[in-house]
């Protein structure tokens, strides 16, 4: 294993692949933050020309380091603007976005950057460590299994709701509702549709999170005309803010590891997809922590957690993935295909005869995402100059960058028409206090939940609930929602305004 | 100044003729040259769908005179019919925008009638497409995992105890098979709904969460190779095209299997299997919006039907694990053709086949 792991890094890190490598950051770097061409459509286009290439280990290396690397670029607008670049992004913009707000871009991109590289990173080594054990971990995962995991993601609604745990129930179960739009996964019978073929797929998850999010930031931006007040406007954006940030990162070592190995577990599963391990990681932040107060404020925890899940989920996600050919998310889906032009079978072959491949593709996640880990860190400080920029601009081009989103997902006029009516429910949300990361999380869970509930039914009867899997995951749940309470604070009338919801 | 204005009137004529004259000229290389084709994709970026259609762009403009671009556009709303809808009336009928879609259009026609809220897609009639190829028909097998007691077909048929088998939703090709197995053979058979596609359900499959499972013989051998080396399944019926011996021997170490159409004899099953199974006897469909020119349309089909031929095409289609093997454009147009017109018996009879599976 020794010899193949060497093999597989000098393959990488020998011109041309390495070449490609850098490549792939680049492109990955570029497109991650862009909404509507993060994700899959950026590998759909990459993808002609990768496999043209003569050696698989470059075209392996453009493809899935353009892809590792999108989500450490995913951060830059969700911090930056509130805009998340991809789906992976959306948690990120409850705390790095009023980051930006207090005026502390820079602090928030250097934690995001480095996060996103250790959970890389991380990624990559428990790809290793999972060879051996993950025949035996996939048959454990059943539909029951599942269905639990996001439960567990349902009993974290509360804790995204801040202080109003009753107003986020509420919003997790608008969430789920909104789930339920289109046809069912059992029986195909429409629901809500409005006789409309449309919404037979349901409602449109980037639209959704777009109008939440961004647009009602945007409307906040032009009306007080500037990011921030004068005062943080014109202080210059040091480069030890971003490095400030990196710091903070390493601080919280404990829960920068704990994010990255959930992340990866996460990933191994396939049928958790990467904005509910968005979600989960950190709701799991939240959970994990005693002083909750900052969170939805500003929280750098709120900014690390989900950053290290999104990027290690994808080492998690290769797992199943070249193990079995089943993939672990969208992104990998499509490497899939890759794999098959290029006459890889996904299987054991992958694991005994093709293993210098599979370190090949291992190293090229390590590395791309200390490159761009790297890079982007250098650049972080530049980055955070764009807030800058006048309100009224701001405002456009946030509101660009949504539009554009929310209509190349699926290149539908109506899903517009959907963005407008959740902007406008969103700036609604956020003027009266109500919280709108449980109405994503909802929405997120409610086809898994469904979908796998009644399949648990039909495959095992009622026996679905003693199996192992399941109660561990039970235990979890309880766990997570009673070991660490949150440190009450002071209930009272007048101090009911400096606890506003966090949004 | 009117003897000025006058010259210009005169040439102005002429310009326009000039226009009127070139737009009505037939599907020459100048129809497509320096031209971009849209084909609009009923599927999302990425999946296997889309991987062919990719593959046909990749090469098609060889096929055609002009050699314009192959641009792909994904449109995957409303379970691919709005890029049906699309493709039939709002893209200009030039030849430039065709459009790439699953094989369940016609279905949704010829169901429409009989179901009670009618036609999804009113006013589109997929008689009026033209029709200018498809991927074509592939060979599928219902296979069970080789720790349940089923040796054979017909020790399945004999079991006391339903076995479970994983689908995607009802109306699929993954249900239909089951479904088709239950009616005409009565085979014990439990359906499972709900999983999400191909992976979900081999997952299933292999973690014993599903015993049985229904799905194209050459995606199987594609994507769970595994399971053949380790011998974890078993064959126990063909469908569909059939599947030639020696890749049989190949994946499952017999070509002794047998195939729904030497089991089933009774005429309503015969024409049950038959229009139940004509979808994906055509497989993925290409068309050319209708009132496309005749001549366009010739020259398009002439390219497709080309394309299939093309040994540069067969080894890209090779190499990416996929399989083809297409029909012309008036093949696919004969065969929805007469589709549609299937006995309202038959289509009563799938109906009911599918609401109580």
């Amino acid at each position: 294993m020794i010899e193949a792991s060497l093999n597989g890094l000098f393959h990488v890190v020998s011109w041309p692949v390495f070449g490609y490598v850098l490549l792939g950051v680049i492109i990955g770097s570029i497109a991650g933050p862009i909404p509507g061409v993060g994700g899959p459509l950026t590998l759909v286009l990459l993808m002609p020309f990768a496999l043209q290439l003569d050696n698989p280990f470059s075209a392996f290396a453009l493809l899935l380091s353009a892809h590792g690397v999108m989500n450490t670029g995913n951060s830059i607008t969700a911090i930056l603007f509130g805009v998340p670049g991809t789906n992976s992004a959306q948690a990120l913009v409850v705390d790095g976005y009023p980051l930006t707000r207090k005026g502390e871009a820079g602090r928030a991109l250097g934690a995001s950057f480095f996060s996103s590289g250790v959970g890389g990173v991380f990624g990559a080594i428990c790809l290793v460590a999972a060879i051996p054990v993950v025949t035996p971990l996939v048959k454990v995962f059943g539909s029951p299994e599942l269905f639990m995991l996001a439960i567990w993601g349902l009993s974290m609604v509360g804790m995204l709701a801040g202080r109003n745990v009753l107003k986020g129930l509420a919003m997790g179960g608008l969430g789920l509702m909104l789930a339920m739009v289109g046809l069912d996964p059992q029986r195909a019978i429409p629901r809500y549709t409005f006789g409309d073929a449309y919404f037979w797929d349901g409602l449109p998850l980037i639209a959704i999170g777009l109008g939440l999010f961004a647009a009602p930031e945007a409307i906040d931006i032009i009306k007080r005309k500037n990011l921030f007040p004068e005062e943080l406007r014109t202080a210059k954006v040091k480069v030890e803010d971003v490095w400030r940030g990196v710091g903070d990162a390493i601080r919280h070592w404990g829960l920068l590891l704990r994010t990255s190995a959930l992340g990866v577990w996460l990933g191994i599963i396939p049928g958790i997809g990467g904005s509910v391990i968005d979600w989960l990681s950190y709701g799991h932040t939240v959970q994990s922590s005693r002083d909750r107060e900052q969170f939805g404020r500003g929280d750098i925890r709120g900014v690390i957690g989900p950053d290290a899940a999104t990027n290690s989920k994808e080492g998690g996600g290769l797992i199943p993935t070249i193990a079995f050919g089943v993939p672990g998310g969208v992104g990998m889906a499509i490497l899939l295909g890759a794999f098959a032009s290029l006459g890889l079978t996904p299987g054991r072959e992958m694991l005994t005869e093709k293993l210098d491949l599979t370190f090949g593709l291992i190293w090229t996640i390590a590395l791309s995402n200390l490159i761009a880990a790297g890079g982007l860190l250098l650049l972080a400080h530049h980055l955070a100059r764009v807030t800058r920029i006048r309100g009224s601009l701001l405002g456009a081009i946030i509101m660009t960058f949504t539009i554009l989103g929310a209509f190349m997902a699926r290149r539908h006029p109506f899903d517009l028409v959907i963005l407008l009516i959740f902007s406008a429910l969103g700036a609604v949300m956020k003027a009266y206090d109500w919280p709108r990361p449980p109405v994503l999380l909802g929405f997120v869970l409610g086809d898994i939940l469904e979908r796998y509930l009644f399949i648990s039914f039909r495959t095992f009867g009622a026996a679905w609930f003693w199996r192992p899997g399941v109660i561990a995951i039970f235990l979890l749940i309880v766990v997570s929602l009673v070991a660490v309470p949150a440190r009450r604070p002071d209930p009272g009338p007048q101090s009911r305004e400096s606890e506003a919801v966090p949004p | 100044m009117v003897k000025r204005l006058f010259g210009v009137r005169i040439l102005s004529v002429f310009f326009v003729l000039a226009l009127v004259t070139a737009g009505l000229t037939g599907a020459n290389a100048s129809t497509f040259e320096g031209k971009t084709l849209k084909l609009i994709v009923a599927y999302p970026a990425g999946g296997n769908q889309d991987l062919e259609a990719r593959a046909i762009a990749q090469i098609l403009p060889k096929h055609i005179p002009g050699s314009p671009r192959v641009l792909i556009v994904n449109m995957p709303g409303a379970g691919g019919l709005q890029a049906v809808k699309y493709v039939y009336s709002a893209v200009k009928p030039d030849g430039l925008s065709l459009g790439f879609f699953g094989a369940s259009p016609p279905t949704e026609q010829l169901m429409a009638d009989y179901l009670p809220k009618g036609r999804t897609l009113p006013g589109v009639d997929m008689r009026k497409f033209n029709w200018l190829g498809s991927s074509g028909g592939r060979g599928y097998v219902f296979i069970v995992r080789t720790d349940t007691p089923y040796k054979t077909l017909n020790d399945l048929l004999k079991a006391s105890s339903p076995l479970k088998a994983g689908a995607t939703r009802p109306g699929s090709t993954t249900f239909v098979g089951p479904a088709l197995l239950k009616e005409t053979l009565q085979a014990p058979i439990d359906i499972i709904t709900g999983y999400r596609g191909g992976s979900d359900r081999d997952l299933a499959l292999f973690r014993g969460e599903t015993q049985g499972q229904y799905g194209s013989f050459s995606s199987m051998v594609t994507r769970n190779r595994d399971w053949l080396k380790d011998k974890l399944v078993r064959p126990m019926v063909l469908l569909g095209q059939k599947i030639p011996a020696e890749e049989l021997q190949e994946a499952f170490g017999t070509s002794d299997i047998p195939h729904i159409s030497e089991l089933v004899k009774k005429p309503e099953d015969v024409a049950l299997i038959e229009m139940a199974m004509a979808p994906g006897q055509w497989g993925r469909l290409i068309a050319a919006p209708p009132g496309t020119p005749a001549e366009t349309v010739m020259v398009l089909r002439k390219a497709v039907s080309q394309l299939a031929q093309d040994p540069e095409f067969k080894a890209v289609v090779k190499k990416r694990g996929m399989s083809l093997s297409p029909l012309t454009g008036a093949e696919v147009d004969q065969r929805v053709q007469s589709y549609l017109k299937t006995d309202p018996a038959t289509v009563k009879h799938f109906l009911k086949m599918v609401d109580e599976s």
